[in-house]
C-alpha cells in the first residue's frame, strides 16, 4: 500500500512544480490578443536573448500581441520541427522561426500553412518554403563589411582564415561569400582549412582560433562571420593574451560578426579591431510587426532587411550609450 | 567394467601444474566421494569430466569410448550430467525455465518452434515430485530456498537418463534434514544404474553413502580405496598430508 | 508435514506482473495523462495525440532495441549515431537512384534506400557485438566508442550539409513511414507490431529464454548449452536494426536528414528502457516496458510545452522520473526481503 502512495506521491509533486514553475496560463483571450511564437535556433544561444527581449518590448507596444519564446535547448533540427508542431497544435496565431535545417522544416511550415497559420522566417531563412516573409540580416552585406573593416584595419594583403557556425547554414555561408568578394578583390589569400565549424558552440570556437594560430603562425587575420568566439571573454582574453605583440603591433587582426555586450568589452580594450553587429533586437521587433500584419489580412515584402551596426574603437562610447 | 575412465590426465595453467597423472575409474551404479582440500585439484577436475575444458595430458574414456569433449554441451550428450557447487542457476527465471534451460520442449504453430510451457511444468513438477520435493515450477528460483534450488539442479540432471551424475557439494548450503534427502536420493540414483561423483568436504555424509573414497592433494591422487577398507581418520590424514599415500 | 506449512502465496497486488516495475510506471503515466489533460484540454485532441503518439514511437522502436540488449546486462550507446547515418546512407541511396533507370520501376529506388540504411545499422550492430561478444570488450566503451565513430561518419559524408529526401518514390516513402493507418500513425503501428514481435520472442520462444538467463548469470548460460557468443552478438544487431528503422522514419517525417539527426538521442532511449523496468544489471524487462518508458518521457515534454512551462525543465523532469522510477522500484523489493 505504501509504495502506491509513494507513487502517487511522487507524481502529484512534480505536476504541483510544474504548476509553480509554468508561465502565467494564457488569459482567455479576447478576440484581438494574438498569441506569436518566437522560434530560435537553439535557447542557449545568447544571441537569440536579444530577439526574445526585442519581440517582447513589441508586444508590449502593440498592446494586442502576445510573444512566446520557445525552442530546442541545443540545435536540432527533429526538436525545432517538434517544437513547431506543437505550437500549430496550441492553435498559436503565427510563428516565426530561425531555421536550424532548411530541408527538414519544409514540411512542417507547410502543415501550419495549410492550418491557417501565418509563418514567418527570421535570422535564418528557408527560402524554398512556404514562409510568407523573412526579417533578417543581409548576410552578403555583412560579410562585404567585415572585409572592408579588415581592410581598413589592416591595409597589407596578407593571408587570412574563417570561422563559421556550420556549413548548412545559409546566412552564414553568405557571409563567408560576402568575405571572400572584398578581400580577394584586395589580394588576401584565404588559407586552407578555412573556413572552420564551430557548430555554433563558443568553447570549440575559440580552440579553433587558437588552433588556427598554431598551424599558421604567420596568418594575417581571423574573420569569424558569427561571435561565437568572442562570447566568452575570459577565453578570448587569453587568446589575445598569446599573442598580444602579434594583435597589438597590427602584425594579426580579428574582426568579427556580431555586437553582444562580451564582444563590445574586448574591442573598448583594443583586442578585436571590428565588429559588424546584427540587430536581433529588430528582427524580434519586426517579425512581431509583420505576423500581425498577416494575421491583418495585409500583405507584406517577402525579403525584409533589418540594419547592420559597424563599431570599431571610433564609434564604440556612441554605440554602447544607445 | 568402468564407465568413466581417465588414465594419466595432467592439467597446467602456465606455471601451474593443477593435476598431474591422475588415474581415476568409475562403475555403473557406483558412488565414488571425491575428497581433498583446498587447491588440491578438485574443481580442476570437475571442469574436465563436465566439457568445461580439455585436459594437457592423458585420455578419457567414457564408455570404452575416448571422448574429448569442446563444451560442456558435449559431455550431455554422452550422458555425463554435472551439478555445480554454485548450481548454475539463471536467478531470474523460473524452476522449469532452469531445468529445461539449453533443452527446451517445443510445440509447432505454423511454421514457427515455440516453447510449449505446459508440458515443461507438467514435467517440472513430475520430476520434483520425484525428488519429494515441494517446488512449483513456475516460482522465480530468485525468491527459493538452498534446499529449494539444489532440487531445481538435480532436477535438471534428470531430463536426459545419465548415466554419470557428478555433483559438487551438493550438501554444502543446505539445512539438515534436506541433506539427509539428498543423500537418499543419491541412494536412489545408484539403484537406478547410475554412476555417482560425490566432491565433498562432510565426512559423515561421504562415510555413509559412497562405495569408495577417492582423494587428491596438490594435483595428485593420493588413495583410491573401498570404503569399507578405510577410516574417516585416515582419509583426514590423507587430505592434510600427515599420511602420504594409502 | 509438508516443506511449505509456514509459506503461502504473496497478495496478487505484489505479485508476477502487478508488481513490477513496469506496472508502477503505467499507473504513473495513466495518472499523468489524466493531469494533463485536465491541465490543458488541447492535450487530448486529435492532432495533439497524433503528434504525441508519432513522436513518441521513433525512441520507442529504438528503445525495444536497447531494452535487448539491456536485458543482456549489456548496453547500447551508439543507437543515436547508427539512427542518423542509416537515415543518411537511405538518403543518399534516394538521391544516387534517383537519376538512374531504377526510377522507373515504382518502388525500387525507396525499396534499395531502405535496404541499405537497414545494412547500415545492423552493420554497426554487428561490429558491436563482435566486439563485446568475441573480443570480449566491455559494452560500455565499445558502444561508447562507436557512438563517435558513426557521428564522426554522419559529418563527414555529408560535409555537415542536410540530404533532401526528394524525385522518384518519395512521395511513396513519405506515405510509409508519415502518413496513417486507419487512424494511426504508421510509426506506432509499426512500434505495436514490433513489440508484439518481441514479446513472442522474448517469452514463447526458447530463443527468448536464453536472451533472459544470459543476463541472468551468463556462465550458468553457458555451462547449459546456450549459444552465448551467438545471443550476445545477436541483440547489438538488433539494437542496430531498430535503430536504423526509427531513423529512417524520422527522415520520412522530417522530409529532410541534417547531418546531426538523433545527435544525442541515446540518453533519451536508454533512459526509456531504464524507466519501463529494464534492470542494467540484466535479466530483467520487455517490450511493454520500453513503450510505457517512452510513453512517459513523450508526454511528459508534450505536457510541459502544452502547459506553456519553459523548455529547460523537461531535461530535469525526465531526470527526476528516471530517479523516481528505480527508486520505488528499490522500496517495493526491499519491502520483500
Amino acid at each position: 500500500m505504501k509504495t502506491w502512495l509513494y507513487t502517487t506521491a511522487i507524481c502529484a509533486t512534480t505536476l504541483c512544480a510544474t504548476f509553480a514553475v509554468s508561465s502565467v496560463m494564457p488569459a482567455h483571450a479576447t478576440d484581438k490578443t494574438y498569441d506569436f511564437a518566437i522560434v530560435p535556433k537553439s535557447l542557449n544561444n545568447p544571441y537569440f536573448d536579444l530577439s526574445r527581449d526585442g519581440c517582447m518590448a513589441e508586444a508590449k507596444k502593440l498592446g494586442n500581441v502576445k510573444c512566446t519564446y520557445i525552442g530546442p535547448v541545443n540545435q536540432d533540427a527533429a526538436a525545432e520541427v517538434q517544437t513547431i508542431q506543437d505550437l500549430i497544435t496550441r492553435g498559436i496565431d503565427g510563428i516565426a522561426i530561425s531555421v536550424a535545417d532548411a530541408g527538414s522544416v519544409q514540411r512542417v511550415i507547410a502543415q501550419g500553412r495549410a492550418a491557417g497559420i501565418p509563418i514567418i522566417t527570421f535570422d535564418a531563412d528557408a527560402p524554398s518554403s512556404k514562409r510568407q516573409a523573412y526579417v533578417g540580416t543581409n548576410n552578403l552585406q555583412l560579410g562585404q563589411y567585415l572585409g572592408e573593416q579588415l581592410i581598413k584595419a589592416h591595409p597589407t594583403a596578407g593571408t587570412y582564415a574563417m570561422i563559421s557556425g556550420g556549413p548548412a547554414a545559409e546566412n552564414l555561408n553568405e557571409r563567408l561569400k560576402g568575405v571572400r568578394e572584398v578581400l580577394s578583390k584586395a589580394g588576401w589569400k584565404e588559407i586552407s582549412g578555412s573556413p572552420t565549424f564551430c557548430n555554433d558552440d563558443s568553447a570549440l570556437g575559440i580552440q579553433q582560433m587558437a588552433d588556427l594560430m598554431t598551424g599558421n603562425p604567420n596568418l594575417s587575420a581571423i574573420v569569424a562571420v558569427g561571435g561565437w568566439p568572442l562570447f566568452t571573454e575570459n577565453a578570448y582574453d587569453a587568446f589575445y593574451n598569446k599573442h598580444k605583440s602579434a594583435i597589438d603591433s597590427g602584425k594579426l587582426t580579428v574582426v568579427s560578426a556580431d555586437t553582444l555586450p562580451a564582444e563590445l568589452n574586448l574591442l573598448k580594450r583594443g583586442e578585436v579591431a571590428a565588429l559588424v553587429g546584427q540587430q536581433p533586437y529588430a528582427m524580434g521587433a519586426k517579425a512581431m510587426d509583420i505576423l500581425l500584419q498577416l494575421k491583418e489580412g495585409k500583405t507584406v515584402d517577402p525579403i525584409q532587411y533589418v540594419g547592420l551596426d559597424v563599431v570599431t574603437k571610433d564609434n564604440i562610447e556612441q554605440f554602447m550609450k544607445k | 567394467m568402468s564407465l568413466l575412465d581417465l588414465s594419466d590426465i595432467g592439467k597446467s595453467y602456465g606455471a601451474v601444474q593443477a593435476l598431474s597423472h591422475v588415474n581415476f575409474t568409475v562403475a555403473p551404479g557406483e558412488i565414488v566421494g571425491l575428497m581433498g582440500d583446498n587447491g588440491a585439484g578438485k574443481s580442476t577436475f570437475v571442469k574436465i569430466i563436465a566439457g568445461v575444458f580439455p585436459p594437457s595430458e592423458g585420455t578419457v574414456r567414457f564408455d570404452n569410448e575416448v571422448v574429448h569433449f569442446h563444451a560442456p554441451v558435449d559431455a550431455r550428450n554422452v550422458g555425463i550430467e554435472v551439478v555445480h557447487q554454485d548450481l548454475a542457476l539463471a536467478d531470474n527465471l523460473s524452476a522449469a525455465a532452469n531445468i529445461f534451460l539449453g533443452r527446451e520442449m517445443h510445440r509447432r504453430i505454423g511454421p514457427f518452434q515455440l516453447l510449449d510451457h505446459a508440458a515443461m511444468e507438467r514435467r517440472s513438477a513430475e520430476l520434483f515430485r520425484e525428488l519429494k520435493s515441494e517446488t512449483r515450477p513456475t516460482e522465480l528460483v530468485r525468491r527459493m530456498s538452498g534446499g529449494q534450488r539444489q532440487a531445481v539442479a538435480i532436477a535438471r540432471t534428470r531430463l536426459a537418463e545419465p548415466k554419470l551424475i557428478l555433483m559438487d557439494e551438493p550438501t554444502a548450503a543446505i539445512s539438515v534434514r534436506q541433506i539427509a534427502e539428498v543423500l537418499a536420493l543419491i541412494g536412489r540414483l545408484r539403484d537406478q544404474g547410475i554412476a555417482v561423483i560425490l566432491i565433498s568436504h562432510r565426512m559423515p555424509d561421504v562415510f555413509e553413502i559412497c562405495d569408495r573414497v577417492v582423494v587428491m592433494r596438490r594435483g595428485r591422487v593420493v588413495a583410491n580405496k573401498a570404503i569399507a577398507a578405510t577410516s574417516p581418520q585416515e582419509v583426514t590424514g590423507l587430505i592434510t598430508g600427515a599420511v602420504e599415500m594409502a | 508435514m509438508s516443506d511449505f506449512a509456514n509459506v503461502t502465496r504473496m497478495p496478487w497486488h505484489s505479485r508476477g506482473f502487478l508488481a513490477s516495475q513496469t506496472a508502477y510506471v503505467s499507473l504513473a503515466l495513466l495518472l499523468l495523462i489524466i493531469i494533463i489533460s485536465l491541465i490543458a484540454p488541447t492535450f487530448l485532441t486529435f492532432g495533439n495525440l497524433s503528434n504525441v503518439l508519432t513522436n513518441f514511437s521513433y525512441v520507442g522502436i529504438v528503445s525495444l532495441g536497447s531494452t535487448l540488449v539491456i536485458i543482456t546486462a549489456g548496453i547500447d550507446l551508439s543507437v543515436g549515431s547508427t539512427m542518423g547515418l542509416s537515415a543518411i546512407v537511405t538518403a543518399l541511396i534516394f538521391q544516387a537512384l534517383g537519376t538512374t533507370g531504377l526510377a522507373h520501376i515504382p518502388g525500387a529506388v525507396m525499396a534499395l534506400s531502405v535496404v541499405g540504411g537497414m545494412v547500415v545499422g545492423g552493420f554497426i550492430g554487428l561490429c558491436n557485438g563482435l566486439l563485446i561478444a568475441r573480443v570480449g570488450l566491455t559494452p560500455f566503451v565499445t558502444t561508447l566508442g562507436m557512438l563517435s565513430i558513426v557521428r564522426g561518419l554522419c559529418y563527414a559524408i555529408t560535409g555537415g550539409q542536410g540530404v533532401n529526401i526528394t524525385g522518384a518514390d518519395s512521395d511513396l516513402f513519405f506515405r510509409l513511414t508519415d502518413g496513417t493507418l486507419l487512424g494511426l500513425p504508421v510509426p506506432l503501428v509499426y512500434l505495436i507490431l514490433l513489440a508484439l514481435l518481441m514479446a513472442v520472442m522474448l517469452h514463447h520462444t526458447a530463443r527468448g529464454r536464453h536472451v533472459f538467463a544470459i543476463g541472468g548469470n551468463e556462465r550458468a548460460a553457458g555451462l547449459t548449452g546456450v549459444p552465448v557468443t551467438g545471443i550476445k552478438a545477436g541483440v547489438y544487431v538488433v539494437s542496430g536494426l531498430t535503430a536504423a528503422f526509427a531513423g529512417i522514419l524520422v527522415a520520412g517525417w522530417l522530409g529532410s536528414v541534417p547531418a546531426n539527426l538523433a545527435d544525442g538521442y541515446e540518453l533519451r532511449i536508454i533512459a526509456a528502457s531504464v524507466i519501463g523496468g529494464a534492470n542494467l544489471l540484466g535479466g530483467v524487462g520487455g517490450p511493454l516496458g520500453a513503450i510505457v518508458g517512452s510513453a512517459l518521457i513523450e508526454v511528459i515534454r508534450n505536457g510541459l510545452v502544452l502547459a506553456h512551462v519553459n523548455t529547460y525543465w523537461q531535461g530535469t523532469f525526465v531526470g527526476a522520473i528516471i530517479i523516481a522510477a528505480v527508486f520505488v522500484d528499490r522500496l517495493r523489493s526491499r519491502r520483500l526481503h
